[in-house]
């Protein structure tokens, strides 16, 4: 198979980015779910390495209560590294 | 994590929280049993154990091991008891309602931004199972630059080979 246009994001973050594909691609950095299966993962760097077209940080605000978010910039670019590195059980 | 001064805060009404808090975008609900599939479909080489999804999903181990039942019961999830104590759970990936729900996931996501996620696995799923299934006495290669037409009219490049190798 031929890799997907970069960046790469590995096949460590891949997981992670395939994950969050679908839970409908942004997460709070507070979330459960986030700390206790990710938490080996430095998303600074993810999103450093990768550009903030790809995935980015934001301050997301709810009835007052404010929480930083990562979220997925480029839907078909996660798509295409998760399918490389077969992580969706699809293939 | 410190948080950079230059970033603007996003404020998102009570519609787009209930989509962003509640599995598949809030389409089902909330329950037990939604919140168990969405975690274990979106993370499906994982075995998980009902202390896990405790952990997780902050639900209790009576809900998770009566749903945990039910998916078993549907042949979504297999149950593994090499430790009749402790049962581990992952996904039967053979299952079409799993990949049926992946797509349901994509949906989710397509319907929320405008991505065409759904359309290109449908089309991968195609091209990698239904045609090697129903012509699987031969050997398919299609070209190395498969391309996705998206609705609108635009020609995304999708740059990986699908090479099918049938077995007779």
């Amino acid at each position: 198979m031929i890799a997907p246009r970069p960046p790469d994001p590995t096949e460590e973050y891949a997981r992670f980015i395939s994950w969050l594909l679908k839970h409908r691609t942004m997460i709070s950095l507070s979330d459960k779910r986030l700390m206790k299966k990710f938490s080996h993962l430095d998303l600074e760097n993810l999103v450093k390495t990768v550009g903030e077209d790809k995935v980015t940080f934001r301050l997301i605000s709810s009835r007052g209560h404010t929480e930083k978010y990562i979220l997925l910039m480029d839907l078909s670019w996660a798509q295409a590294w998760s399918e490389y590195y077969e992580i969706s059980g699809t293939s | 994590m410190k948080l950079m001064e230059r970033e603007e805060i996003l404020i998102i009404d009570k519609n787009e929280e209930r989509y962003l808090n509640n599995p598949y975008g809030g389409l089902f609900g909330n329950a037990a049993i939604v919140q168990i599939v969405e975690e274990m479909i979106s993370d499906p080489f994982i075995e998980y154990r009902v202390k896990d999804l405790q952990e997780l999903l902050d639900l209790s181990p009576t809900s998770i091991t009566n749903s945990l039942k039910t998916l078993v019961n549907i042949g979504l999830i297999i149950k593994e008891e090499q430790d009749p104590q402790r049962p581990v759970y992952r996904i039967n990936t053979q299952s079409k309602k799993f990949r049926a729900l992946t797509l349901l996931a994509f949906a989710v996501n397509d319907d929320h931004t405008g991505s065409h996620l759904m359309d290109h696995e449908i089309e991968r799923c195609y091209q990698e199972i239904v045609k090697a299934t129903h012509f699987k006495n031969y050997a398919l290669t299609l070209t190395k630059n498969d391309f996705y037409r998206c609705s609108r009219g635009v020609l995304k490049a999708v740059p990986y080979t699908h090479a099918v190798v049938a077995t007779a």
